[in-house]
This record gives structure tokens, sequence and C-alpha cells, in this order.
């Protein structure tokens, strides 16, 4: 009998692989659907920013017709991490629609870069798989990763989620910490404040800087006078630069 | 009384001063020296290739071709006292990189070469050649008694020419841009309007030969190294070495113009030349910067090439300094800011400089539900409402105009001595660039700071972005901040390139896809006057 089962997962394997999951069969579709498109899209090349790496440059590799076939080309995970972070950052403008393919895409993509630019799709995204895909991001062993986690939660168009954003105060990355503490104050929620100020002890300098516009964004009085005239001595110039013109 | 006559006459020509060289460059002569001291020549380096054997022409012989060479004389009246059984000997006393030749013979190649001057009523003259910038030599004419015994001497101190950066006051003589017409890769548009606004001075460079690479701004520096009416053009080769690399040697090396490298090791976008600009000349506190100022930008990759900056510090003229660029993705300096030349201001040019305040002032003045059809895939931005109630953004630009703009504003006040009324500040937003690092910011708006003068004689213009901030791309006259610049910007004829896709979207504007061959100052010459004794 057992065998026999093993024979039968050999010769079907379908049967034994799981499901696909929707997105892939809407993506399929879409690209039946307008095989010009299609074919067209296939010629599309990305070509190098002045930053070094590749972007997609034209109206069309970046509409919404193309997305699917970007999720179609990211899933088959064939090609260079390069070209693959390029097809992230194109269809990444498409979550509300394709959003559904990013915990997946996410998942399985082992370039950290491409998958920062998949999560940077979620600032589009549905509300749950938002909330659920940056709460994973969080988690994510890249610093890159997480730092875009923050980035699209913070752009988020009114629906942005801040109980990641203060988890993010806490980020061992400086960069993810500075990141949080600057989206948490642009949501403008003074009772935020507090953990603004507790963070103008950091030990980066960055942080320390982001903490204190944040905090005076949302309730200068808060910083103290005594924090000012500690910060306008920091040994940052940046730092000391703004306390002191809090102070003035 | 006859011979008392002539005693007197011989003792006048033995306290007569030597006056023994007459300097020229090519044609143009100059006497220097008679008796007013020491004398100093200036001599472009022989980087080039005039006789186009394939290397640089102080490698080779002496050719007809090879111009780069500039003389001295010894004049006729130096022989004089030799009647007194005097003799006359030039020397070389110290060379770095110069060497003196009697027509096409090298005579003088290291300190203490000499050779005694037979007397002679024609002038002698002997030819000086430079290897390298900042080359340095000393020549000596000595007069030495009957029984050896020096009696005077004249010295003439020569030095290559330094290496000048060219900057935006300089007319402009020839422009380039890399052309691609790719389906998907397209700046064919900006192409054109170059092309109907400058006419054959614009040259596009066929982007399909250099793997379209449309950066050619980072990959080249244009510099000039002068001496009296004689120049000598320097590409300077960046190490960034991407596929635009070969373009010095195809299009510009030759005649009249060499190229170089400077630093190595791995390079970093700092090392890109949109990361290396200049002032305009101007006089500070008691010190004359007639030539401008060198500043480049550290970044996350640090100071561009140490090779490359010691070599500009060492040319002693335009006394570099450097912004902060960290807060950018690309980290140039070209991202925000440029020196242009304004004949109404009270230095002759003003500082075009990025404020995020105004772009939010015009911004937040516009109708919210106006449609902005390129930014909505590129940035994720269907209209300026979404921009405007971006709070994040908004945060996010507040900082970076505390942090960087303002700091670098003030670091320039610092080191050009910038009056208020010398800086023309334009609207301008940034966004962080999903893949950099914090801050990791771009142009969100196009970066119209990042333009390019050209000054041809009979009409200035600023070359810059189209700003796109419209629903009708093809109306210009509807776009607010095309408006807004061309009311900031009243020295210069504004054109607006589309370089929406290829620039913008590619991380870099204008200029960081032109480049531009200028034609240096007469007095450029007077550089080497500047340097410190070698």
């Amino acid at each position: 009998m057992r065998r026999f089962f093993l024979l039968l997962l050999l010769l079907c394997p379908p049967l034994a692989a799981a499901a696909d999951p929707p997105w892939l069969g809407r993506a399929e579709a879409a690209r039946a659907a307008d095989p010009r498109f299609a074919a067209e899209f296939d010629t599309i090349d990305a070509y190098p920013t002045r930053a070094g790496f590749l972007r997609f440059r034209t109206e069309a590799a970046l509409s919404e017709s193309a997305a699917p076939l970007h999720v179609l080309a990211l899933a088959k995970g064939e090609e260079v991490a390069e070209l693959r972070a390029a097809r992230a950052a194109a269809m990444s403008r498409h979550a509300a629609a394709w959003g559904d393919a990013l915990p997946d895409l996410v998942a399985a993509e082992s370039d950290p870069r491409t998958r920062a630019l998949l999560v940077a799709g979620y600032r589009f995204a549905g509300s749950d798989l938002a909330r659920a895909g940056l709460s994973n991001a969080g988690q994510d062993p890249d610093e890159l990763v997480r730092l875009e986690a923050v980035d699209a939660n913070a752009r988020r168009a009114g629906s942005g989620f801040p109980e990641l954003l203060r988890a993010s105060l806490r980020d061992p990355a400086a960069s993810v910490r500075a990141a949080a503490a600057q989206a948490l104050s642009a949501r403008g929620d003074s009772s935020d404040a507090p953990r603004l100020v507790a963070m103008l002890t950091d030990t980066d300098a960055a942080v320390r800087l982001a903490a204190l516009h944040g905090a005076a964004r949302l309730d200068a009085r808060a910083i103290g006078a005594a924090r000012l005239d500690v910060l306008a001595r920091d040994g940052d110039p940046r730092v000391a630069r703004a306390a002191r013109a809090l102070t003035d | 009384v006859r011979r008392i006559l002539l005693l007197a006459l011989a003792l006048a020509a033995c306290v007569e001063p030597l006056s023994g060289f007459e300097l020229e460059a090519l044609g143009l002569p100059t006497t220097i020296g008679a008796g007013a001291g020491p004398s100093s020549l200036t001599v472009v380096p022989d980087l080039d290739d005039d006789d186009l054997d394939g290397a640089a022409d102080w490698n080779g012989l002496r050719t007809p071709e090879n111009d780069d060479y500039a003389a001295f004389v010894i004049h006729p009246r130096a022989h004089r006292p030799n009647r007194t059984g005097q003799r006359l000997q030039l020397s070389l006393l110290s060379t770095d990189g110069i060497r003196v030749l009697d027509g096409s013979d090298v005579i003088f190649e290291e300190a203490g070469d000499a050779i005694d001057l037979p007397r002679t009523k024609e002038p002698r003259t002997l030819w000086v050649q430079a290897q390298r910038p900042l080359a340095a030599a000393t020549v000596r004419l000595t007069r030495f008694a009957a029984d050896g015994d020096e009696l005077e001497h004249e010295d003439l101190t020569i030095r290559g020419a330094p290496t000048i950066l060219n900057h935006h006051g300089q007319p402009a003589e020839a422009v380039w841009a890399v052309a691609v017409d790719w389906p998907d890769y397209d700046n064919s548009d900006m192409i054109a309007d170059y092309e109907a606004e400058l006419g054959d001075r614009f040259e596009a460079v066929d982007g399909r030969e250099y793997g379209f690479d449309v950066w050619i701004q980072d990959e080249f520096e244009f510099a000039t190294l002068s001496a009296s009416d004689h120049r000598l053009d320097l590409v300077i080769d960046s190490i960034r070495n991407r596929e635009i690399d070969p373009v010095d040697e195809d299009l510009w090396e030759g005649p009249g113009t060499a190229s170089g490298t400077w630093g190595e090791g791995w390079p970093t976008s700092q090392d890109s030349f949109g990361n290396l600009e200049l002032t305009l000349p101007f006089s500070a506190d008691g010190t004359d910067y007639p030539f401008g100022r060198i500043y480049w930008g550290d970044g996350e990759g640090g100071e561009p090439a140490e090779g490359l900056r010691d070599y500009l510090y060492a040319q002693g003229v335009q006394a570099p300094f450097v912004l902060d660029s960290s807060w950018l993705c690309v980290g140039h300096v070209d991202e925000w800011m440029s020196f242009v030349p304004d004949a109404t201001a009270p230095r002759g040019f003003r500082l075009v400089y990025t404020d995020t305040t105004l772009a939010w002032e015009l911004l937040d003045s516009l109708d919210p539900d106006t449609d902005l059809p390129r930014y909505r895939e590129a940035h994720g931005y269907r209209d300026i409402g979404e921009i405007v109630s971006d709070a994040r953004l908004r945060a996010y630009n507040d900082d970076l105009q505390r942090d960087y703009l303002d700091a670098n504003l003030d670091r320039l006040r610092e080191e050009v001595a910038l009056a208020d009324d010398e800086i023309v500040f334009i609207p301008g937003l940034f966004e962080r660039v999903s893949g950099c690092g914090n801050p990791g910011a771009a142009a969100l708006i196009p970066g119209m700071a990042n333009l390019v003068v050209v000054d041809f004689p009979e009409r200035q213009r600023f070359f810059m972005a189209d700003p796109f901030l419209r629903t009708d791309d093809g109306d210009r006259d509807a776009d607010p901040m095309i408006a807004a610049m061309r009311e900031r910007l009243p020295m210069a004829d504004l054109t607006f390139l589309d370089d929406f896709w290829v620039y913008h979207y590619g991380l870099g504007e204008v200029h960081c896809g032109t480049n531009v061959r200028r034609t240096p100052d007469p007095a450029d010459w007077r550089a080497s006057a500047l340097l410190p004794e070698p």
C-alpha cells in the first residue's frame, strides 16, 4: 500500500503539491487575456539608475497591466536578483490589486533587497494584508527589509499601524529606530511624545536627531529645558544644532 | 680721457644686471626680468597626442605638430660682458618633470645639466616641456669671471600649469548627451530639444555604443590647463568606469585634449562627477578665488577617491571644500544646488538652492484634485492632494530641510561668504527611495537645481528638468512649478527638458546626463602665479 502511494505521488506531482495560490491563477489569466501586451512586455528591459541598481523606465512597465506579469516573473524566481528587485519595485505600486501575492513572494525571496522592495508594496495593499505583512517584515533578519516596513507603514494613506511603528522604536538597527521615530511623529499623536523623548539618549546620533525632531513635532514641552541643554552640547553637530534651534 | 671713458664703460658693463631671459609662449613674447629679479614661466603639460602617434607627446620626440611648449630666449645683451673674458653658463638647478630643448634636442633633463653659451649677437630660443601639471624646474643663467668665480646669476622658475576645473561661468563650446531611443528606454524628446536649442553645438552620443549608460556627467569632468595664449583641455575620467567610460578616448582625446584618471580602488557613488562641482569665481575676506572653488559631497561611500582628492588639493588654486551628501540615495552635490552666472548679482553669480518649505507653500496653494499622471506610476501619488496629505512625506522633508539643506547652506555661507541676495531658493521635494537606506533621499519633484548652464555668447540658457506638476503633459504654460521657476530665475532663458523616465526615474536629472566643454578665462594661465614656490 505504501509503495502505491509513493508511486501515485511520483506520477501525479500536482496532487502532492499545495494548490496554486489564487493570485497566481489571476496573474496567468491576466497574461493570457492580453497576449499582445504580454509579448510587448517580454521585450521590456530594466536599466541602471544613477545609483547603479536597475529600474524599469517606461510607464508601460510600471502600469497596472504590467503588474501581474511582473508577479509571474517573480513567482518563477529564475531571474537574477537585480532584475527581480526591479520587478518588485515596479509591481509594488499596484499592491492594492496584487497585495495577496506579497506574502508568498516575500517568503520565497532570498535576496534582501528584492524582499525590501516587495515589502514596500504594503504601502498600497489592503489593510489586513498590510498589517500581517508589515508585522512579519518587522521581524525580517535584514535591516533594509525592516526599514522598508517602517517606511511603507508610515506612507499608507491614513491607515497605518502605529503599534508596529512603536515596536520598531526598539529595533536593533539604528536606521530603523530613526525612521520609526520620524514616522510615528508624523502621525501627530501627542501621546507618542514620551516614547520619543525616551529615545533622546539613544546611542546613535541619527536616532537622537529623529527623536528630537519628532518630539518637537508632537509636543516640544515634553522634551524639557534640561534635556535640550544637554542635547545642545551633543557630540553630533546636527543634534546640537537642532537642540539649539529649539532652545532659541 | 679716452682711457678713462673706456674704463668707465667697462665698469658699467660689469655691474649691469644680466637681464638675459626673455620669455615667450608660442608667438607671444613677454619680456620678463630686465633687472626686475627672478622670472617665471608657465608651460602647459604635454599630456596630449598632437602627432597622433598613440602616446602622450611627452613620451615622444619633438615634432612639428606638437604645440605644448613654452619658449625662453637668451637675450644677446647677456653676452656683452664676454669681451672681458667672462663666461656665461645656463644650467638646470632643479627639475621635477620639466625638460629643456634646443630645437628638437633635449639639452637639460636632470638637475646639474649645464651648457656654456657661446657669444652671439642673435637671441637664442630654448624650449620647455612639462610632463604633468605642477611640474617644476629652475633654470639659472650665471656669469663667471675669467678666474671662475661667480659674478652674478639670474633664475627662471618654470611651472607646469595647474589643472583648473571648469565652472558654469565659462562660455560653453560644445554640449553632449547620450541618446537612447529604444521602446523601453527613450530620451529622444530631450535630445530633440537640445538639438533644436543648441544646433551644431550639441552632439548626441549614440547610447547603443556605450551600453545605454546615459550618465555622461558622472564619468567625466572637463578641466583646462593654460599658459599665456595656449590651452590644453583635460578630461578627468572617473574611476566609476561604467559603460560610457570609453567616450573620452573615442570622442575627445587628440590634439589639444588629453584625459587621465586619478584615484583607484572600488568606486563608490561619490566617485561620480555629479559629485564634483564648482562655485563661480569670487573674493572673500581678502582671498581671491579667480577660478572658483571645488566642492564635493561626503556621502554613504565617503568622499571621492583619495588619489583624486589629493590631486585636486595639490593644484592649489581652487581650494576644495566638502558638503554633506550622505542623506541622498545617490549622494551627489548636483542633486540639490548649482552655482549659476548672473550679471545682475553682486559678485556675478547666484546659488540656486532647493528649498522644501517653498515647495509645500506652492503645493498647498494648488487645487488638490489636480491629477498628476507622471507621478502616479513613478511615485505612487495620483494627484496633488495625495502629496500634501502625506504626513510622513512632510515630516521627512522638514527634517531633511533642517538637518541637511540648511546645514549645508550654512557651510556654503561660510566657505563662499554668500550673502542672502546671492541665493535663489527654488521649490523642491524629496522622497525616500525604496531599497536605499535612511534617509536615502532622491528628488520627488524632478530636481530643477540639477541644471546645465549653456552660456553661448549670444544667449544664456539654463536647461533643467520639466517638473510635470500638471495634468496635461503638453501644456507647460499650465505648470505652476515652471511659472515659479521663471519668476525666480529671470537671469536666463529656461528650457525645461523631459528627462522624466530615463533620468528622473533613474535618480538623476538633466545635469547628470549632460557634459559641456567650456572656454577658460583668458587670464587662466596666471593660475600658476597663485601657487606657492616649488
